[in-house]
């Protein structure tokens, strides 16, 4: 109780400060944005019919935050499954486990089909320019994992003539730089990006006796490269190269109470993508995707009496043909074809190979009614058919229904299947005399639906007033079948089989709200959001590590020069026992920030922020037994030269 | 129509942040601290908690506490029990009158404290997995006074003619597999090992009957089968190996000294004054298959844990009375396999 009156009396203080004081455009979710995930074609946020958020650019940009994992952990968009710095960190959608969850980089998959699920932590943020987040079951548009929703992160592109340097400081040794440059011309453009992080990470926590020790080996190092060229000569076609690389390597420093003080984790991605998008006609284009992504991991820990030293190593060949038909028109239909080819050399499993072959097609029908309560309609069908070469996938169909009642009201609604594949550790963990894989293992089914009403109000005051109301909310409920989970079998032999049965529902509720002042439409912009989340398993019980309330909002005051965010995110109790006999505590961290910028010479901005992260020093957790750093300051520097295309 | 059908649109989706809002206070649990003159106490492994059957009331309480990470043992002595938490490297110490934590020994960062046996009401031993070593330890501090190195994978232990024997499980980690399995004897009055003995694979519990020790050696999970070894105190020299021809997980020893192992199959016993097999593998007392932890009150009634290792649910308590039948089933919670009954 006294954790929801902090909450209120924070939020209340937010909107009087928005009275008394009453950005160019929002630094956060940019509801009005594109978005390409939905469809696998730019449509606007407003006319698709699942829900989806968006974080942009700008945002990403002035985060301090040195991976997806801990920028999208700031929101309440995502739950972060978050083993500390340097650590694991991965996603949880609408209840969804990190392996149901699929993370793509401009559409490809990163999820790491040995394991599962895909590490947030190694995926730096100097290339990235938006990630989208769709929620509720997406097997019909990507196939496989993407049972709880999906995050799509899109890298840069040379859309301008620019250059950016910034460089962080910050709490426990952090040390970041980076700079970004593209260069846009009338025919080749091209965009270059290269950020190095460090921090020690030797933050002060408290163990289970009450004393204060200071965490060690949770270090870590990162760097990452990235270079990508456009060529636009070609009539109606467009011929991109990319190129990206990342290597990390951080201390592990195990769970409290069992130290592992010279384990360390060594991350190594190589990326390659070539794309060729040609529009022949005006209602039709297609588009030719090839990639190939080799990723190394290597983990070593010395510490007796478990000593391991383990090396994993991908090399993943795809390539895929997306057609999109009956372009600007309300019926189009985008369709396509993929092989995917996936080498897997492992110390753990040893050397596996597999491979999948794709088609799908989704389908808009978008009719205008124009009566007084009920303008548009648009559905959208869609299915795909996945051929895995180790386990039978099949089909999975989907249903989306989008209804604008008017101006302000809108519909949405969807409904569909969906599958996780079995990890290759499920299949194929060699078989000793405590544990086995199980090569007849089922993928993990759901079904999936999802509905929910959005409110959006638009004004125009005249000098202070609110400019934009957004609000919306969606029930969700998702039933998973055959689920995998490993249980030790006669003679006590832990094998997995598809025995769990998951039950997911909710509500999302989300809004956003922009105050206009000194002509700046957003000159406050607020955003809140809450999920209430029942997750259940064959228990009955609460799922492991998911809050059954979490609420996140953000305040962002002032304007380009000058700006001020508070934001803040709430956990209500986490089980984590199965039986929900042990959790962790409810917390709040609240986060402070302030920045401003100043334009030199009309052609360069430099700027200055300050971020005190986790302000109330609140010691908290997300894995149990694995802390997490408490008040953190960090001072961003940047500069931004921007010219004009040539 | 339009102004109130949007002010109710708006109203009922704030209404349902504000409802959120409110629903984040959290409950608080509370225990039920009810324990009986003879009660026998579970540990839930997978659901970290304590359970307590009031024997003479019939009456389980589930989950009457919580304990640490993957805890491993359950010893009662005096008006205490001591719950050994391997993954929280400490030994809970439990008021039995009001069932809750009185006290914690803490074993140390990374030892992985495995089984607890008391010589007396001023000293215990408890083995470490993680340093293969048992520390001795002051009852009356709850600290630490001494690390005595043993064999490799320290895990049962049992205190004999004031000398303790720890069971060395020889588990190799890095080759998935087992070494020679032995057992160190320890000399209370030094903290001393004075001998070393030779027993089967995976020496895993360890328990007193007068002046004897009793071994339980599970064997390799494959082809390997477990074995029971008798050791005499007083010669501390094996005195009979039993081979049980299935792969045992618990055992304890009824009045008339009769050893009962839990195993896949059922309950197998052995007459431990005899060596001979009472019903063996082949003919297990079907009606406790599945079982692990047991225990036995002075009456002759044995409890036995079994837990749902398939997350089910059905986690049981299982009472058999002196004439080896199943005369009482109680629903226990979520990993219910160790028990110790104070009567």
């Amino acid at each position: 109780m006294k954790k929801l009156m902090s909450l209120l009396i924070y939020m209340s203080i937010s909107f009087m400060l928005s009275a008394i004081i009453s950005a160019e455009e929002s630094d956060l979710i940019k509801l009005d944005d594109i978005i390409i995930s939905a469809t696998r074609t730019q449509s606007s946020i407003d006319k698709v019919s699942v829900s989806s958020s968006v974080i942009s650019e700008k945002q990403i940009f002035n985060s301090s935050a040195n991976d997806i994992g801990e920028l999208l952990g700031e929101t309440n968009i995502v739950q972060i499954l978050d083993y500390g710095p340097g650590s694991l960190a991965s996603a949880s959608l609408r209840g969804s486990t990190s392996s149901q969850v699929l993370v793509l980089i401009d559409g490809k998959r990163i999820n790491d089909s040995r394991a599962g699920d895909a590490n947030l932590d190694i995926i730096p943020l100097a290339n990235v320019k938006r990630i989208e987040i769709i929620k509720g079951g997406q097997s019909a548009i990507y196939g496989a994992d993407a049972i709880g929703g999906i995050i799509n992160i899109t890298t840069k592109q040379p859309d301008r003539t620019n250059a950016n340097v910034w460089s962080n400081i910050g709490s426990y040794g952090l040390r970041s730089y980076g700079l970004d440059f593209s260069e846009r011309t009338k025919y080749l453009s091209g965009t270059f990006s290269l950020s190095n992080t460090s921090s020690e990470s030797d933050f002060p926590f408290q163990n289970k006796f009450g004393e204060v020790l200071t965490r060690k080996n949770a270090n870590y190092d990162k760097r990452s490269l990235f270079a990508k060229i456009v060529i636009d000569s070609f009539k109606s076609a467009i011929f991109d190269l990319s190129a990206s690389h990342y290597y990390s390597d951080s201390g592990s420093p195990g769970y409290i109470g069992y130290y592992t003080p010279d384990a360390s984790k060594k991350d190594k991605t190589n990326d390659l993508t070539i794309n060729f998008e040609h529009e022949p006609i005006s209602i039709f284009s297609y588009k030719i995707t090839a990639y190939n992504r080799k990723t190394f991991m290597r983990y070593i820990d010395p510490t007796y009496p478990y000593p391991s030293d383990d090396t994993h190593k991908n090399n993943i060949k795809s390539a895929e043909i997306q057609t999109y038909l009956l372009k600007n028109s309300k019926i189009p239909i985008v369709s396509g074809m993929l092989f995917t080819s996936e080498d897997v050399n492992s110390t753990a499993i040893e050397n596996r190979n597999r491979q999948t072959f794709s088609i799908y097609a989704q389908q808009e029908l978008n009719k205008n009614v124009d009566l007084k309560y009920l303008k548009t309609i648009s559905i959208f069908p869609a299915f795909r058919w996945d051929h895995y070469s180790d386990f039978s996938a099949g089909l999975s169909p989907k249903l989306g229904i989008l209804i604008h009642l008017d101006d302000v009201f809108t519909l949405r609604s969807n409904i569909g299947k969906s599958y996780r594949a079995p990890s290759m550790n499920d299949l194929y963990w060699p078989s000793s005399a405590m544990t086995a894989g199980n090569p007849d293992l089922k993928p993990e089914r759901s079904t999936d639906i999802d509905a929910g009403v959005q409110v959006h109000i638009q004004r125009s005051p005249k000098n202070i007033g609110i400019s934009m109301i957004r609000l919306g909310t969606t029930y969700f409920k998702n039933n998973i079948t055959d689920g995998i989970q490993w249980t030790p079998g006669q003679g006590g032999k832990w094998t997995p089989s598809n025995v769990a049965k998951i039950e997911n529902r909710g509500v999302e509720t989300e809004g956003h709200i922009q105050i206009s002042a000194f002509n700046i439409p957003n000159f406050i912009s607020i955003d809140g959001n809450y999920t209430f989340l029942n997750s259940k398993n064959n228990l009955g019980k609460q799922l492991m590590y998911r809050p059954k309330h979490s609420v996140g909002h953000t305040v962002r005051i002032g304007s380009e020069n000058l700006w001020f965010k508070a934001s803040g995110v709430y956990q209500s109790r986490r089980y984590y026992t199965k039986e929900n006999t042990k959790w962790l505590d409810p917390f709040m961290k609240y986060d402070f920030q302030v920045g401003m910028e100043r334009s030199l010479w009309n052609v360069t901005k430099i700027g200055l922020s300050i971020e005190l992260k986790n302000a109330f020093d609140k010691q908290y957790q997300l894995i149990s037994d694995y802390p997490l750093p408490g008040r953190e300051w960090i001072f961003k520097f940047y500069s931004k030269l921007a010219m004009e295309d040539r | 129509m339009r102004s109130i059908f949007k002010f109710t649109v708006v109203g009922l989706i704030l209404a349902t942040l504000l409802l959120g809002l409110i629903g984040c206070g959290e409950e608080e649990s509370s225990n039920n601290n009810i324990t009986g003159s003879k009660s026998a106490y579970i540990i839930n492994g997978t659901a970290q908690t304590l359970s307590v059957l009031d024997i003479t009331k019939g009456e389980m309480k589930n989950d009457v506490m919580a304990v640490g990470k993957w805890p491993a043992d359950i010893k009662i002595f005096g008006d205490k029990a001591y719950v050994v938490n391997t993954g929280d490297n400490n030994v809970q110490i439990v008021d039995l009158v009001t069932v809750k934590q009185s006290g914690l020994i803490n074993t140390g960062d990374n030892t992985g404290p495995e089984r607890i046996a008391f010589l007396d009401d001023k000293k215990a031993y408890i083995t470490c997995l993680n340093t293969n070593s048992t520390k001795a330890v002051d009852l009356s501090s709850g600290k630490v006074t001494k690390d005595i190195p043993v064999g490799v994978g320290p895990m049962g232990i049992a205190v004999a003619n004031k000398k303790a024997y720890v069971c060395n499980s020889a588990y190799d980690f890095i080759n998935n597999s087992y070494g020679k399995g032995t057992v160190s004897v320890i000399d209370s009055s030094k903290d001393e090992v004075i001998k070393t003995l030779d027993v089967g694979t995976n020496p895993l519990e360890a328990l007193t009957v007068g002046s004897k020790v009793l071994i339980l050696c599970v064997g390799n999970y494959a082809d390997v089968m477990g074995k029971l070894y008798i050791i005499d105190s007083s010669s501390d020299a094996v005195s009979k190996a039993i081979d049980l021809g299935t792969t045992p997980s618990g055992f304890a020893v009824s009045p008339k000294n009769v050893a009962y192992i839990t195993t896949f199959g059922g309950l197998i016993a052995v007459d431990i004054n005899s060596g001979v097999m009472i019903h063996d593998a082949s003919s297990p007392l079907k009606d406790f298959a599945g079982g692990s932890g047991i225990a036995f009150s002075s009456d002759g009634n044995a409890y036995i844990c079994v837990a749902d290792w398939q997350g089910g649910g059905n986690d049981k308590l299982l009472v058999m009375d002196a004439s080896e039948k199943l005369v009482a089933t109680y629903k226990a919670s979520g990993g219910a396999s160790i028990v110790a009954v104070k009567d």
